[in-house]
């Protein structure tokens, strides 16, 4: 990772590398100061800080594939490298949407699974909203098959539900 | 750690295999703190929509309403005045219990009108002879805005109309002020973009005369004007109808003006008021003495208004005695909190003191208590706050849906209205002065050319 540009004075810690293990047991090597954002790893390295070196230590997370892993260290380390310097939060948030305009939604539901269980609560609320963005104009039926979800009312249910507020069924997006 | 994962990973699979989602739906499962977390994001129409979804979604769904509901209501604020010019702000906290700061100003300023972020308001020195001066205010950026002069003449006392409405994709504002004192042939709009960087100073733009289809006079009413999906509406009177009513709509972004709407009654046009609930346009008017109506609009081509709601007294539940009639009482309207099952509606009756809230659903009536107690007010005010639904010294003012507005934002305001006033006099006192200068030139010279030509 072409990590060297940044300033060299900076504190060791970011200069360390550690390495976590994801799910399909793949290795990646991040700084150390990327690896503190992900909550599991975090927690791991806190319990682990009598080892000297840190060269040694594995994280597992075995819940998240390399494939989300590689997506989410370089947005992570973006964002880290943004949110030093004294800049706007325009500029972030169009960091934001430069990084989730081109997801796919099975991206999305993986990232956020990812996001929750590493507990990275700022790249949740985006794609939280982008989630929401997404799904606002749709049907119920789009909504159902986008979040896998199953439809667990009896018929009459539904259109009794239905029936209660038609308006809101009106001016929906094409699916 | 390790166990932390192991029983996230079981609880998950657990929860999977209760709700019998395929191997499909798996993959894409979210957590329901997730799905919360997304729901909470989505506009009020769509989180009704997806109450079908299924049943989780609809419990999360209600659930969230309801604290949508309370944070809403929470936004309200409530200005009352004396009439020695002393303001009350009543911010509620919710429903039921609230919170009041208040004000002592000498100088005539009034929030008017709030939408989305912003609020206008309108101000006037004693001193001052020159009408009315219009300002905007921010408030999550906390700055304000001076508009120009509006082009015809208005004072604190006389009878007009505004209206602020926001367009949030063009990020444009516009204000609307209406003549109400007689039929008028033309009302004056004020546009201005949300990123331009007249913030903090006075608007370079200038006030255009809009010319209205017919000449038309505005009725006034605690709600007379409201703006819907992009369109303003505003209850008038026609100068070729003798009783009836009409609602003139505008489309705010392009400022053409479409067919008159034919209110739903014709009869009785006292009291009537236009209303959005359900992101549709809403007229209110008074039945009989004791009934109101709601006509919800359906299309505005043909006219055609469905009868939605009817407030009756024999139905209401907590009504005060004071409220025997619709006809000797007025009963005004003054915002809508909607939630997918409930529909409030701030009410107070005969314009004047205790605002209530009227649910549409159960058809109850609850007063909201203004608690003075627990103010820490200086003794002044704190024995005209006592007074204040004894004395009738105070009346209501305006009722806001907006956060945070508080008497210290009357007092800063106050300070940037004087700067920018004196700002404009300074300006003008130059430019007099220039001219006076260049006037006594042209005399000298005129005088020295006499006095050459005698000698």
């Amino acid at each position: 990772m072409a990590s060297s540009s940044s300033s060299s004075s900076c504190s060791s810690s970011s200069e360390k590398k550690i390495t976590l293990k994801s799910s399909d047991g793949e290795a990646l090597n991040v700084e150390k100061n990327v690896a503190l954002e992900f909550e599991p790893a975090k927690g791991f390295l806190e319990d682990n800080s009598e080892e000297a070196d840190d060269e040694a230590i594995v994280v597992p997370l075995p819940n998240v594939s390399a494939a989300v892993l590689s997506e989410l260290i370089p947005y992570v380390k973006q964002r880290l490298e943004l949110s030093a310097k004294p800049v706007q939060k325009k500029l972030i948030k169009a960091f934001d949407d430069q990084f989730t305009r081109h997801l796919s939604d099975d991206k999305l539901g993986e990232l956020m699974l990812a996001a929750n269980y590493l507990g990275v609560n700022y790249l949740l609320d985006v794609l939280c909203d982008v989630t929401a963005d997404r799904i606002k104009n749709k049907s119920v039926e789009y909504v159902r098959e986008f979040l896998g979800i199953q439809n667990d009312f009896t018929p009459e249910e539904e259109a009794e539900l239905r029936a209660q507020c038609p308006w809101a069924f009106e001016g929906v997006d094409q699916d | 750690m390790d166990e932390n994962v192991e029983a996230t990973v079981t609880e998950l699979a657990q929860r999977s295999s209760e709700t019998e989602i395929g191997k499909e739906g798996c993959r894409r499962y979210l957590p329901q703190d997730i799905v919360h977390n997304i729901l909470a994001r989505l506009p009020a129409k769509s989180m009704l929509r997806f109450k079908t979804v299924c049943k989780n979604w609809r419990d999360m769904i209600t659930e969230l309403d309801a604290i949508g509901v309370q944070q809403s209501m929470s936004k309200v604020t409530i200005i009352y005045r004396t009439n020695e010019s002393k303001s009350l702000f009543f911010k509620l906290k919710n429903k039921d219990r609230e919170n009041c700061c208040l004000s002592l100003e000498a100088d005539y300023i009034w929030a008017k009108k709030a939408c989305d972020k912003f609020v206008l308001f309108s101000c006037q020195f004693p001193a001052s002879c020159a009408g009315i001066q219009l300002v905007v205010y921010d408030t999550i950026t906390d700055r304000f805005r001076q508009l120009p002069k509006i082009p015809f003449y208005i004072v604190a006392t006389s009878f007009y109309d505004l209206s602020l409405v926001y367009d949030a994709s063009a990020k444009t504002c516009k204000v609307v002020v209406f003549n109400c004192t007689c039929y008028i042939e033309n009302c004056c709009i004020y546009t201005f973009n949300d990123n331009d960087d007249q913030w903090g100073s006075g608007s370079n733009e200038n006030w255009r005369i809009l010319k209205l289809p017919c000449l038309q006079g505005i009725m006034t009413s605690s709600n007379s004007s409201v703006d819907v999906n992009g369109v303003l509406y505003w209850i008038a009177r026609a100068n070729c109808i003798d009783h009836g009513a009409l609602i003139q709509p505008m489309d705010i972004a392009t400022e053409k003006f479409m067919r008159f709407i034919k209110v739903p009654c014709q009869s009785w046009i006292k009291n009537c008021n236009l209303l959005k609930i359900k992101e549709s346009l809403c007229f209110m008017n008074t039945a009989s003495t004791d009934e109101l109506h709601i006509w919800v609009l359906k299309n505005s081509v043909e006219s055609l208004w469905i009868l939605q709601h009817k407030i009756s007294l024999s139905s209401m539940i907590g009504r005060p005695t004071s409220l025997s009639s619709f006809i000797q009482h007025r009963f005004h309207p003054w915002l809508v909190v909607e939630g997918s099952g409930n529909s409030y509606i701030l009410v107070t009756i005969d314009g004047l003191l205790a605002p209530y809230w009227y649910n549409l659903e159960t058809k109850e009536l609850r007063q909201i208590a203004l608690d003075l107690g627990a103010l820490n007010l200086p003794e002044e005010l704190r024995r005209l706050a006592q007074d204040y639904n004894i004395s009738k010294g105070f009346y209501l003012r305006t009722i806001l849906f907006i956060d945070d507005l508080g008497p210290d934002i009357q007092r800063r305001l106050a300070g940037f209205v004087a700067k920018t006033q004196r700002q404009r006099d300074e300006e003008e006192g130059l430019r007099r002065n220039a001219l006076l200068r260049q006037r006594e030139d042209e005399e000298r010279v005129r005088r020295d050319a006499h006095l050459r030509r005698k000698q």
